[in-house]
């Protein structure tokens, strides 16, 4: 425990560090800014200003990367409040009691609670982080190939077949990202793969040019003439409406706390990220309600159980992928994938051997969080401006950005071409019912799986009850096992509980909200 | 036999189609034998796992329904993102990054059908000038703003 104390005071002082300090802040303001704005995704965020932190030291580039993550839970809140528009698809379900509270006159105080709710939800996460990542890694640490390869496959396959829409189609897209993340030459023997003569594939496909195809060009071609602007006449939000009342603050309490838990549930489980914890929170706190009549129209509990959620699973989705490598969704992949491109092995190692980083991170989670509760009080005025910009601005500037971002990564026009090409085959996928999420996973950890399965075998003579010899590795081939099983089972049954808008096709009001969320999903 | 629906046959089919194609490029790149495993092994297995998944989901009914992606066709916001692009990518290498700018933000956004033709130009010509303060001033961006004729 005092070591713990003294690292997160290492942290600290790491986090602190002026240049250090200067990203995360950066990093949570254009992900507030990104929240807020309809129509621009998290995920085409953090790849586009991926390749600008190729230069940058690796603590300082993920302190920003995760400042944007986190700080655009923040600014999708004020979305969906403010606009009833879903715009992130954690946030959907606040809609449902954000909203009418908004035309109550009561919108500052919905902000005010979501902030309150956020916090408390975000330091819950981060204490489990400090708690639970020390833990696993010990564990970890008796991973050889076979484990590490074993509890990929796992990690896989519930990041596959737990997240939305059909679990087959999930494990069809893990499939495509490893063939992806194989293209170009050989770790081993550099025979090149699936590189068809070309210079620019012998190198990889980049990681950017992936997220960017799924994630933005592919988004864009989607949102393209879909997203109208809200109607925001009427609305005035000042500092001072943010306040709640006491009787306000009595009646949010329990609601919060108990999002926090849900939400904390849920990010330890690989592939139920935020949006999941946000809705199970919000009906799960409907049913607990001594008078579920009142959610739907403007109850504070159904604002401040799914936000407390988000924030709460958001932070508790780093415990994974910073212990042990495997990331829970399509975000985290995405930051493990700036990892290993700053040279860094993710894995149970990481904390060990970079201390800094983990810490600092830590550190720069309680501050980054401190920073949005500051700023936004203050900035609530400017951001409801923002909410006016009308999308047709701006994608056409993000696609330049897009461009640029991608050239930049290796100044060649080749990247951007490969871009077009996953984006418009992305989006061909997405219309046929694929979800793009499961790809990142499988093109970020292939490469690892694959390098880790040939060494298994290496050791072990060719012999494949390497798989199971170790009662780790049989746990996790178990396990693996089950859930299969258990999908198999699940749909005989037809009924699938994973997808929002199914599992809550009993509530007419959370199934709009969840239609809506599925409509809207970016990752 | 009910008749597989066109969507989820066109879903399972792609999926088999890719995993045979992938199966066939690695089977080239030699397997190896479990103790030292080729280069080809590992992408050879993900190629018929990948076929595999292809028949299940065609042959599978979906569990509950799959909300419609993307609703109706729009080719006009299609068709202008991804020329934008592609003058992106033609230009840039030819005239610059200047150009390049201005034609991929003027095209895609006429893809909107709210905006107009002139709104787009204005929104091109500023994120030209922010290319060139932000890219080329600041940041030293390797594609020169304006290549010459």
């Amino acid at each position: 425990m005092d070591d713990t104390l003294a690292n997160l005071v290492h942290g600290f002082g790491i986090a602190l560090q002026p240049h250090n300090f200067l990203f995360s802040l950066v990093g949570v303001l254009i992900g507030n800014l990104i929240g807020v704005l309809p129509g621009m995704g998290i995920m085409a965020t953090i790849s586009i200003l991926l390749p600008l932190t190729f230069g940058m030291p690796p603590v300082a580039a993920i302190l920003m990367l995760a400042g944007i993550y986190y700080g655009a839970q923040y600014g999708g809140a004020i979305c969906s409040i403010l606009l009833n528009l879903p715009c992130h698809p954690s946030h959907a379900v606040t809609c449902l009691d954000g909203y009418p509270m908004t035309r109550q006159g009561r919108g500052g105080v919905a902000l005010g609670i979501t902030m309150l709710a956020a916090f408390f939800g975000a330091a819950f996460g981060i204490v489990q982080m400090i708690l639970f990542a020390p833990f696993l890694v010990q564990i970890a640490f008796k991973f050889g190939p076979a484990e590490i390869c074993t509890l990929m496959l796992l990690g896989l396959l519930a990041g596959a077949t737990l997240a939305r829409g059909s679990a087959l189609k999930g494990v069809a897209m893990t499939l495509v990202g490893i063939v992806l993340g194989s293209v170009g030459s050989d770790l081993d023997t550099g025979t090149s793969r699936f590189t068809f003569g070309s210079m620019s594939l012998y190198n990889g496909i980049d990681l950017v040019a992936v997220a960017l195809g799924f994630f933005g060009i592919a988004e864009f071609l989607k949102s393209i003439n879909t997203i109208t602007v809200g109607d925001l006449s009427g609305v005035k939000v000042r500092m001072r409406d943010m306040r709640p009342s006491r009787a306000d603050l009595r009646e949010a309490a329990m609601p919060i706390l108990r999002g926090t838990l849900v939400g904390s549930l849920c990010s330890l489980i690989p592939g139920t990220g935020p949006t999941i914890a946000s809705f199970i929170a919000y009906a799960a706190e409907k049913r607990v309600s001594r008078n579920p009549d009142k959610f739907g129209r403007g109850a504070i509990g159904g604002v401040a159980s799914p936000e407390a959620s988000t924030h709460s699973s958001v932070q508790g989705d780093f415990v994974p992928t910073m212990s042990l490598g495997i990331p829970g969704d399509a975000v985290m992949a995405l930051i493990l994938g700036a990892l290993i491109i700053q040279g860094i092995t993710p894995g149970p190692q990481l904390m060990n051997e970079h201390p800094d980083m983990f810490w600092g991170l830590i550190a720069s989670f309680w501050i980054g969080n401190i920073l949005l509760v500051l700023l936004n009080v203050p900035l609530i005025g400017v951001w409801v401006k923002l909410l006016r910009i009308p999308f047709r601005f701006l994608y056409p500037c993000a696609l330049f950005f897009i461009c640029v971002g991608v050239y930049s990564t290796n100044n060649e026009m080749a990247g951007v071409i490969q871009t077009l090409v996953i984006g418009v085959v992305g989006y061909g996928l997405m219309r046929l019912g694929f979800h793009p999420a499961p790809v990142l996973l499988g093109f970020v950890l292939g490469p690892r799986l694959e390098e880790n399965f040939r060494r298994a075998l290496m050791l072990s003579r060719g012999d494949l009850a390497t798989f199971v010899d170790s009662p780790i590795s049989a746990t996790f081939v178990g396990l693996a096992v089950v859930l299969v099983g258990a999908q198999i089972y699940l749909a005989r049954k037809a009924r699938v509980p994973k997808d929002p808008a199914k599992d809550t096709a009993k509530d007419p009001d959370l199934a709009v909200a969840g239609r809506r969320a599925v409509v809207l999903e970016e990752s | 036999m009910k008749a597989v629906p066109v969507k989820r046959a066109a879903a399972g089919g792609l999926m088999l189609l890719f995993g045979l194609a992938v199966m066939l490029e690695a089977r080239t790149f030699g397997l190896g034998s479990l103790a030292r495993v080729g280069p080809g092994l590992f992408p050879m297995i993900v190629g018929s796992a990948l076929g595999l998944v292809g028949v299940l989901i065609a042959a599978t009914p979906e569990a509950g329904t799959e909300p419609e992606e993307g609703g109706r066709p729009d080719w006009r916001g299609w068709a202008c993102i991804v020329v934008g692009i592609l003058l992106f990518v033609l230009l840039g290498e030819h005239l610059g990054l200047g150009p390049a700018t201005f034609a991929c933000v003027f095209v895609s956004a006429l893809g909107d059908r709210q905006g107009n033709p002139r709104a787009a130009f204005l929104l091109a010509l500023a994120m030209t000038a922010v290319a060139g303060l932000v890219f080329t001033l600041a940041l030293k961006f390797q594609m020169p703003f304006w290549r010459g004729w």
